[in-house]
């Protein structure tokens, strides 16, 4: 029997605000151990949680970057389960009246066939407490870190629109993209600034019933989430074929074992509105000035990144698929550099070596401005591509402008046709068996001896001048 | 009856309360009359009524972004049955949340 697998995704978000979702505690869930907290994210009786107004923004601008539909009226529930990761009993979430429904991000399946993947809603919600599980002596415990409780979250719930991984890693690779565009998250999985829960089942191909699903935690990349719908589509397919049936549980993905193994069940009670936190009304005029302060959105700039600079689709979904990688291509292309170039550097040179060295292209030491002079120097044949590569290495030492490297290092490349055509002289002469063999017809002497001179330059000749010197120093001599 | 035995083995289990087969019995009797007289509000025509999300007439309260400081660390802790100068202890929760 073939088998189709029928995903949905639910991808928790941690908003970049100042603050915490209820309280005036930092925002910053990595510091010390406990050292952001206070009566409320420490959740005492009869504290009161007042919402954060730029937690409630900037989760309103990833909802309408994503085309939800923003609700009038919206407010919090007390979701109740019983865990030392929440100690007063209940989390803050909007289970009833969230903030956002519907909306969607377009993907292209393996077929590369476009594809709609719909939002189901997007509700906001406070994170709990970070659990670390130790062994003391024989005896097993948990630590409690409350930097983390009461940080704000929104969790996006997608329609069970997937049904390969692939189509669930485009959409988290858009997802991503346009949530850092509207600037409300960095959205890293590694980090856990954004986690994914996958939903998962399968049926006989071609069926239109949905079988019992299996929740899938514990990803730390994107691929991740490939790897483990992918392992779970195929043990349920096998279990399924083999007569057994699929029941309603958790499982946690191993990255080492590669594998989804069952999770213990965690009592999940009712959710009750909550009386503390008040309804949030939003009128007309809130939600069209958030809509007013929204972005050019990825795919726009990339629709865009075609028309204007003549790149292909390919190229232009990877530039513009993060803010600052896109806004540094634009920044070079202001300084004059041809869109091509620019692309090609920043693609396989500069974000390279940014990347190696742990640094982010929006502080790293090589500026557009530094780049953009660097590459101007290639594009007018004051240097060579080789000496290019080196430079750029050594702009990430100091604030050396380019051309002063290059001058130091003595890069300028040789242009000058005296200086040349008297190394090719040279070089003619010492290599008397590759010229013959240029006369018996054997055109690959010809880059032999290029190469020569360029050695003979010590690497600084202008290859384009040399190739036309010795051409014409051939012709006469052949 | 409004509310089932079993149901009510449910919920003394999510709040955490160990109740003898007695008890259980005696709360399923108990529950359920209280129910039975809240049926008196499904007399009532609700049909215009919007669902109501919150018991307080206000909206919209809104806190600006303002960082306060935090607690000082050992006050955070100074509750704690147990706790290690960093974190709080409890005892081990196998699993994950």
């Amino acid at each position: 029997m073939e088998f189709e697998a029928v995903i949905g995704l639910e991808i928790h978000i941690e908003l970049n605000c100042p603050t915490k979702l209820f309280c005036d505690c930092p925002n910053r869930p990595g510091d010390e151990p406990n050292r952001n907290t206070c009566p409320t994210c420490l959740w005492f009786p009869g504290a009161i949680p007042r919402l954060s107004q730029a937690a409630l923004e900037k989760a309103a601008l990833l909802c309408l970057g994503l085309g939800a539909e923003i609700q009038p009226r919206n407010a919090f529930d007390q979701k109740v389960y019983y865990y030392p990761d929440l100690p007063k009993g209940y989390q803050l979430s909007q289970a009833h009246l969230p903030l956002a429904r519907g909306g969607g991000i377009e993907i292209t399946d393996e077929n590369g066939k476009l594809k709609r993947a719909r939002i189901h809603h997007v509700h906001m919600e406070e994170d709990v407490a970070r659990l670390v599980h130790e062994i003391e002596g024989r005896t097993p415990i948990s630590l409690v870190d409350f930097n983390r409780a009461g940080v704000p979250l929104v969790e996006i719930v997608t329609e069970p629109d997937f049904s390969t991984p692939h189509e669930a890693i485009e959409f988290l690779k858009a997802l991503r993209a346009q949530v850092r565009y509207v600037g409300s998250s960095e959205c890293s999985m590694e980090n856990g600034t954004m986690r994914v829960d996958a939903n998962i089942s399968v049926r006989p191909r071609g069926a239109s019933e949905m079988n019992t699903k299996v929740e899938v935690k514990n990803m730390n990349s994107i691929r991740h989430v490939g790897d483990a719908i992918a392992h779970e589509i195929g043990r349920q397919s096998a279990s399924v074929q083999a007569g057994e049936a699929v029941t309603l549980h958790t499982r946690l993905w191993d990255p080492d074992k590669k594998v989804t193994l069952p999770m213990r069940a965690k009592f999940e009670g009712p959710c009750i509105p909550d009386p503390t936190v008040p309804t949030i009304e939003l009128s007309r005029e809130w939600i069209d000035d958030m809509r007013s302060r929204l972005p050019e959105m990825p795919a726009t700039r990339a629709a865009r990144f075609v028309a204007q600079y003549g790149l292909s689709g390919e190229e232009a979904a990877f530039l513009s698929s993060d803010p600052d990688t896109a806004g540094f291509f634009e920044a070079l292309t202001a300084e004059g550099i041809a869109p091509r170039m620019a692309m090609h550097w920043l693609a396989t040179q500069l974000l390279p070596a940014i990347k190696e060295r742990r640094q982010e292209l929006h502080n790293a030491p090589v500026t557009p401005g530094r780049f953009a002079a660097l590459l101007r120097m290639l594009s007018q044949d004051q240097i060579n591509a080789n000496a290019a590569r080196e430079v750029l290495l050594r702009l990430f030492d100091g604030d050396q402008p380019p051309a002063a490297i290059v001058d130091a290092c003595g890069f300028r490349q040789v242009s000058d046709p005296e200086a040349l055509g008297a190394l090719i002289d040279k070089v003619v002469d010492a290599e008397a068996a590759a010229v013959a063999d240029l006369r018996n017809g054997q055109g690959k002497a010809m880059g032999f001896l290029i190469g020569r001179v360029m050695q003979a330059s010590g690497g600084k000749a202008n290859p384009k001048i040399v190739r036309e010197l010795l051409g014409k120093k051939l012709e006469a001599i052949l | 009856m409004p509310i089932s035995h079993q149901q009510v083995t449910r919920v003394s289990l999510l709040g955490r309360l160990l109740l003898s087969e007695e008890e259980t019995e005696t709360m399923t009797a108990q529950l359920g009359q209280i129910l039975t007289y809240m049926q008196l509000l499904d007399e009532v025509d609700t049909d215009q009524v919007e669902p109501m999300a919150h018991a307080v007439e206000v909206s919209d309260v809104f806190r600006g972004d303002q960082l306060a400081p935090s607690l000082a660390r050992d006050l955070a802790l100074a509750n704690a049955p147990q706790h290690d100068g960093e974190c709080y202890r409890v005892p081990a929760v196998l699993g994950d949340a």
